[in-house]
């Protein structure tokens, strides 16, 4: 089955969300993601993956195979983990022409983007950002 | 619990703030040592000071710079009587403690520090009472000396004792810690100072609001506080200096009020506190502080101390039942303010999860980057109360701390 494109993912999950109209359920519902994010292995969290743009401790690794991006992450808050799992379903196995095009708009229109903290939600962009980066630079 | 007399309802009624909702829930406000809610007292003393009687303070001759000029000075007085100083002109007004901080640096700091003298500052310190004196240091070739501290955190006194040579010049230290809440004896730390002929320089940030002050009978040589950690409104604090000290300190900003005669050639410059104060002061906001010090000594210091001391108590001996959760400090010793992690759970998510239930704590280093080092953690969870909090709003916040608990485990 075809990749359903970043858009298409991004419009189901605003629809998951919006059935939702307190924040206790919307987190609930991003930390009950943070399952689908496989966890790293302590060896594998060195420094050198280290993200250092988030107020939390993310690491993350980004592989380009056959012009597709598929990225590993993970995180000490579990919150984080939940994004990162979204992001996830969202971006890997897209193409990297995609994924560097792509607007990642599910954060701003689910309202994250204004109930984190300042320091947290420029980290997720900074995130997002450096995925795009990385898939220019891997897969280019 | 032990039994307190305090009618803590009629204080909240003083706070329209405590009245509002977030996320359509009722409001619990535990992050009083970032900063304090205002009484109606305060808030109206702002309003009715630029309804009626709003004039530029030491300058006119007119009817309301006169009536402005003796309020601000009444609210100096407030002042005074509330630290305990001996004169008026020990008090000074600034934006806040860091301004205070940063006014004794650049004045008296670098008056009196010489390149291979040595600045004391406790590991504990908040940064705006570590920086100043670590960017003086840096400026004057001056040796930079952080204060290992005691389990607790508190100032060792021994090894403050061993740790002074005869460079040091200042010893910079918080009466209580914005992380822990643990008070430091500063009476016992005046006396090693002086017996040194060494400054003490006092943050009293999160101390004037929890504690009577008085800062004769610590014998500190500064001491300073914001306003707006006091019930007063931001903007506003306080710079206490012994008046023999605040005499040989030289101003470091120049403008209106400070001065005395303006010649061609040179100047001279008005007396104390006022050569300290160059420009046009925050009057209505130190008019304001005075309500904010007047309502909590119509409570009572001692007794809100007690009131606070309960809290911390009862949250301490009810959320250490919870599993996995690391309290910081000791709790027989601190001042409204408990810090904590839980397992391996972020103390963002906490407070982010703490929050979406409407209520609200700090969550992070706490602008204290050097207490994180000695605590060996990177951020804590910090819940700091104020007199209008309750033990109904403790027990609502366990209850929904317990779910959050239970979720962060997955």
């Amino acid at each position: 089955m075809m990749k359903k494109s970043i858009k298409e993912i991004q419009d189901e999950l605003i629809i998951e969300f919006s059935e939702f109209d307190d924040w206790v359920d919307k987190y609930t519902l991003i930390m009950s993601y943070s399952a689908e994010l496989e966890k790293m292995l302590y060896e594998y969290k060195t420094d050198d993956i280290l993200f250092k743009d988030c107020a939390s401790k993310v690491w993350i690794l980004i592989e380009c195979k056959d012009n597709k991006v598929c990225f590993f992450a993970d995180s000490d808050s579990m919150i984080i983990r939940g994004i990162l799992a979204i992001l996830q379903k969202i971006l890997n196995d897209q193409d990297a022409t995609e994924v560097v095009d792509g607007d990642i708009f599910f954060m701003k229109e689910i309202g994250m983007e204004l109930n984190m903290p300042i320091e947290r939600s420029k980290g997720i962009k900074s995130i997002i950002a450096y995925i795009k980066n990385e898939a220019r630079e891997q897969c280019f | 619990m032990k039994k307190i007399f305090y009618d803590y309802n009629k204080t909240r009624n003083e706070f329209p703030f405590l009245n509002e909702k977030i996320y359509g829930k009722e409001l619990i406000y535990f992050d009083n040592a970032a900063t304090t809610q205002k009484p109606l007292c305060v808030l109206n003393a702002i309003r009715d000071t630029y309804i009626k009687s709003n004039g530029n303070v030491h300058r006119g001759n007119h009817y309301l710079s006169n009536i402005a000029t003796q309020t601000f000075e009444n609210a100096r007085e407030t002042v005074k009587k509330f630290l305990n100083a001996r004169s008026e002109c020990e008090i000074v007004f600034t934006k806040g403690a860091t301004d205070s901080i940063n006014l004794v640096a650049s004045t008296y700091g670098r008056q009196f520090i010489c390149e291979g003298d040595d600045v004391i500052v406790g590991q504990g310190e908040h940064h705006s009472n570590f920086l100043p004196w670590q960017e003086l240091c840096k400026e004057k070739k001056a040796k930079f000396t952080v204060l290992p501290l005691n389990k607790d955190g508190t100032i060792s006194l021994k090894l403050l004792s061993q740790m002074i040579t005869e460079r040091t010049k200042i010893v910079a230290v918080s009466h209580i810690s914005n992380v822990v809440g643990c008070c430091n004896d500063i009476k016992a730390i005046a006396d090693i100072c002086h017996s040194r002929n060494i400054a003490l320089i006092v943050d009293g940030a999160q101390a004037v609001a929890h504690i009577g002050v008085d800062v004769q009978k610590l014998d500190c040589d500064f001491y300073c506080f914001s306003g707006h950690k006091v019930y007063g409104p931001t903007g506003i604090g306080v710079l206490y200096g012994k008046q023999e000290i605040l005499s040989i300190v030289q101003p470091f900003e120049f403008g209106g009020e400070m001065v005395d005669r303006v010649e061609f050639d040179t100047s001279t410059f008005a007396d104390l506190p006022f050569r300290l104060e160059a420009g046009t002061p925050n009057y209505v906001g130190a008019i304001a502080l005075a309500e904010a010090i007047q309502f909590v000594e119509r409570i009572g210091i001692d007794l809100i101390s007690e009131y606070e001391e309960s809290l911390v108590g009862y949250i301490c001996e009810n959320i250490s039942k919870t599993d996995g959760i690391i309290l910081y400090g000791d709790y027989n010793n601190s001042k409204g303010i408990i810090s904590f992690n839980l397992d391996n759970a972020d103390a963002f998510d906490i407070g982010k999860l703490l929050d979406i239930n409407g209520i609200e704590v700090r969550a992070g280093s706490h602008c204290a980057q050097p207490m994180m080092k000695h605590l060996n953690v990177e951020k804590t969870v910090r819940l700091s109360f104020g007199c209008y909090n309750t033990v109904s709003e403790i027990d609502l916040f366990l209850n929904k701390f317990e779910q959050i608990a239970h979720l962060l485990r997955g």
